[in-house]
């Protein structure tokens, strides 16, 4: 029986280093227009253990269970993991798992919403955090 | 891995179900820096600098339901309030202010306590 997500986290987390992402990904919620564009940071134990494969759970489970009503079994803590990815395919399953499916699925407006970046380009000065919103011209 | 399974644990004197042990323990733990960076966590794939203030760390494995238990601290700062603003099963959010009540950006401490999916 495959053992539970958690357990596979604990076990992971006590042999395998952080590994810091090189990407950010940036994205504007469409239901939220006022709202600063956000930051998507990946966590260093997580992206250790989507390099190292054998402890996440398939994508699909994910957005399977956003169907499942609270307190019901969940599918993803259960399933049969999947093998190690590259950081790239890392970044695409982390869209997937947690940004909103009207981000990067159902919009189909013209305007540029989510966007994976490289660290460096983050602005480290946030005086004007608030105000960020994703470049257009960059991102055309 | 190899595993030790045992019913309770004891000191010779006192003994306790290891099911405390293990519910008992966070499921959720992480520190973030001033730009949203984890320094250290488990259980969390991912945290979202939402603008000044605002976090949302989402988790690996869900939480069993929205009753669960969950502390926020600031991260090397003083000074500072933080609260708990959203909770899903899958993610939670943090406000941080300033004593006088205007947004700031802090470091984070997370823990939380509850059943799992």
């Amino acid at each position: 029986m495959t053992q539970h997500l958690w357990t596979r986290l604990l076990e992971a987390k006590s042999r395998l280093a952080p590994v810091q992402s090189k990407y950010r990904v940036l994205f504007e919620d469409p239901s939220q227009p006022d709202a600063p564009a956000a930051v998507l940071v990946p966590d260093p134990n997580w992206m250790a253990a989507a390099l190292a494969g054998g402890i996440l759970p398939p994508i699909d489970t994910y957005l399977r269970d956003r169907d499942v009503p609270d307190g019901q079994p969940k599918e993803h803590p259960y399933a049969e993991p999947i093998g190690a990815m590259t950081e790239e395919e890392a970044i695409e399953y982390l869209v997937m798992k947690d940004i909103p499916p009207q981000v990067w699925r159902d919009y189909k407006g013209n305007r540029a919403i989510l966007k994976i970046v490289p660290v460096h380009m983050i602005p480290s000065d946030r005086s004007y955090r608030n105000a960020w919103k994703i470049n257009q011209e960059m991102a055309a | 891995m190899s595993n030790l399974v045992v019913s309770n644990i004891s000191d010779g004197s006192t003994s306790v179900g290891t099911g405390y042990v293990v519910n008992g323990s966070a499921k959720v733990f992480a520190a973030s820096d001033t730009q949203g960076t984890v320094v250290y966590g488990f259980n969390v794939s991912g945290v979202v600098d939402d603008g000044i203030g605002q976090r949302t760390f989402n988790f690996i494995s869900a939480l069993a339901d929205t009753t669960y238990s969950a502390v926020s601290t600031p991260f090397a700062s003083t000074g500072m309030t933080h609260a708990i603003s959203g909770r899903t099963t899958t993610s939670a959010s943090t406000d941080t202010d300033t004593n006088s009540g205007t947004s700031a950006d802090r470091g984070v401490l997370l823990a939380i306590h509850g059943d799992l999916a």
